[in-house]
């Protein structure tokens, strides 16, 4: 896949699949962490029994509604690069659409998780001088996000943008 | 007012600014003379809390250069920053009430972006202070005003010693009127509403039962409005005297809003600068007519008066014509608002009727069955207000401006320029979705992104689509649903 191209054929594009992994890893980490951390800090102080098995049962619920919600969550990322924007649409309960001229791009991070290293996928950040806007785009094989980058910021604005 | 010409050397700060190291050096030194042979402990902090304050200041210089201001500082670490004056968003003037009488001013520079672009250069002379503002805001971007740019043949007549523009004044509020926005504040009629409340439940009670006297009620009535009435005079009290002398100006396309009695507060922005305008009342304002005007610039949020600047008790029948100032075109008149749509008002009135079916819900069960009349005071409460709120609510586009209105009891009116939106994006709960709306969001530089709820969703995804484009970027890829504007 050449990434000069998918910037300019304005196509609806999805994630790649591996990103399933990735959110599915991540939430099921962080609920599992949350829970055994509650469960533990329960246990020590002596609390009830039932607060312990409470808290282990909410992180095990977190973790599964994360695993089993990603492949949706996935289904529902649509992004499409037009000629002068960029447009995310995602997901699940509340549905999120915005779009970015590519001439309000003040800077373009590419992030790495240590579970995306392991998957070999990045993170693109666009970033403008408005703070509340909403551009990441996760799940770029790690292989296109530079390319895309680039092609990306040829097409950022040259003035102060403000 | 006297403008000094100014250096072009490094310069430092009034020596006034060391004034609280000065004291506490001073108030050590006082310590060790007067109690002989004590613990040393609470001198020595003192001292080495006020010599690390006069050292700060003496190791902090700012020089102002033909295209930029630079700050030096630091005693171990040191840090220069250089402020492009093409890329100030906003130059103000605070002088406190020490200040005030040793004749200094506090000088703050705001750029865009985060706090770190900041400036301050606490106490000036008054003097100076005066012409570092007129110095910083007579830069424009290049090619706006070629003539005023500094140039080294430039020299002889830089513009800090050229007449100062005049400020001509476009509104000054009497103190009257800031007294009215006072005594319509939420404090105020926050707690009118809490004792209306308090003496509505108690009444009937009284009036029914032979064993507590008409006498309590009278009590309690009066004591209601004794609360109401003091807070009243102290929401009037601090609002004249925080905003007393309050008038707005213009010099040179830079507005100038400048107020305060202990307190004075001289604060300027470039008209080119200003980000957004949200326009705010309640109902009792809007039954005088006034209106609380800000105008939102792209400094980052925080610090006193960073990145927004509000001219209360603004006159609602200039409210117009200011905006056509603000928009550089006389001819330029609101545009009319878009109502929303049925299903809008069908949410308006569900959302707000359930918020007030909660403790309606609560006193039913607690007062069966009497109680159950309180479900249907409920659903006609909600109703009105939706009713009210969803009269209230609209948007209006042009090709220069988009336009958000929303809420009854506290209601503002977001006036965006188009060339300041950065990114637009909608939201829709799954409520939302089923009735076909959505939450249209605009994304500008400096502050919180105004937005909008339950807009048609055809309407928001022309919103998204539309707004953030360039005319020229617009015929690229037409949104050709937009055309209907």
């Amino acid at each position: 896949m050449d990434a000069t191209a998918v910037v300019l054929d304005g196509r609806e594009h999805s994630l790649d699949p591996r990103v399933r992994i990735l959110w599915a890893l991540n939430s099921a980490l962080v609920g599992l962490a949350a829970g055994a951390a509650g469960a533990i800090v329960c246990a020590v102080l002596g609390g009830p029994a039932w607060l312990t098995a409470l808290s282990a049962t909410a992180g095990v619920v977190f973790a599964a509604i994360g695993v089993l919600s990603a492949g949706a969550l996935w289904r529902r990322w649509r992004w499409r690069a037009l000629d002068d924007a960029l447009e995310l649409r995602h997901g699940l309960v509340v549905v999120r659409e915005s779009l970015v001229p590519y001439r309000r791009i003040q800077q373009i991070d590419v992030e790495r998780g240590p579970i995306e290293r392991m998957l070999d996928l990045s993170t693109l950040v666009l970033r403008t001088a408005a703070a509340t806007t909403d551009a990441r785009l996760p799940g770029i094989p790690a292989e296109h996000a530079a390319g895309l980058r680039e092609v990306l910021l040829a097409r950022a604005g040259i003035d102060d943008a403000v | 007012m006297q403008f000094e010409p100014l250096p072009r050397e490094a310069k430092r700060t009034h020596p006034a600014t060391a004034i609280l190291g000065l004291g506490s050096v001073g108030f050590a030194a006082l310590m060790a003379v007067a109690t002989p042979g004590g613990g040393v402990g609470l001198e020595l902090f003192l001292a080495l809390f006020g010599l690390r304050q006069i050292a700060q200041w003496y190791f902090r210089t700012y020089e102002l250069r033909p295209d930029d201001l630079v700050i030096r500082e630091g005693i171990i670490t040191r840090r220069e920053q250089i402020v492009p004056y093409n890329r100030v968003q906003q130059v103000d003037i605070h002088r406190g009430l020490l200040a005030q009488v040793l004749g200094l001013s506090e000088l703050r520079i705001e750029t865009a972006g985060s706090a770190a672009g900041r400036v301050q250069l606490r106490l000036l002379d008054q003097a100076t202070a005066a012409s570092i503002r007129s110095l910083v805001l007579s830069r424009r971007a290049p090619g706006e005003n070629v003539g005023r740019m500094p140039r080294a043949e430039d020299a002889d007549s830089p513009p800090w010693a050229r007449p100062a523009p005049e400020a001509t004044p476009i509104l000054a509020v009497p103190a009257a009127r800031l007294a009215l926005a006072g005594a319509t504040a939420t404090l105020p009629v926050f707690s009118a509403c809490a004792a209306a409340g308090v003496v509505a439940c108690f009444a009937p009670v009284a009036l029914l039962s032979s064993t507590v006297a008409p006498l309590a009620l009278a009590g309690i009535a009066f004591g209601a409005v004794a609360l109401v009435a003091l807070m009243t005079g102290l929401s009037v009290f601090t609002t004249v005297l925080q905003y007393a002398g309050l008038t707005v100006s213009v010099s040179d396309g830079d507005l100038r809003v400048d107020y305060g009695a202990l307190d004075k507060q001289h604060l300027s922005l470039p008209r080119r600068r200003v980000q957004q305008v949200s326009i705010s009342d309640n109902p009792l304002r809007r039954a005088l007519g006034i209106v609380d005007v800000t105008l939102h610039s792209a400094a980052a949020p925080g610090g006193e008066h960073a990145s927004r600047l509000t001219v209360i008790a603004f006159p609602r029948a200039e409210v117009g014509p200011f905006l056509a100032f603000l928009m550089q075109d006389p001819e330029w008149h609101p545009p009319a608002l878009q109502p929303r749509t049925r299903a809008a008002h069908r949410r308006a009135i569900v959302r707000r009727s359930a918020l007030l079916c909660v403790p309606a819900v609560a006193a039913a069960i607690a007062f069966f069955p009497e109680g159950v009349l309180s479900l249907a005071v409920a659903a006609g409460a909600g109703y009105a207000w939706g009713t009210v709120a969803h009269r209230r609510a609209g948007h209006a586009i042009t090709d220069a401006i988009t336009v958000f209105a929303a809420g009854a009891l506290s209601h503002r009116v977001h006036v965006v320029p188009r060339r300041r939106v950065q990114s637009a994006r909608t939201t829709a709960s799954p409520f939302q979705r089923r009735a076909g709306l959505a939450t249209s969001w605009l994304d500008i530089a400096g502050s919180r992104a105004p937005h909008l709820y339950d807009i048609a969703a055809a309407t928001a995804a022309d919103v998204r689509t539309y707004i953030p484009r360039t005319r020229s970027e617009r015929t690229t890829d037409p949104a050709p649903s937009a055309r209907g504007y």
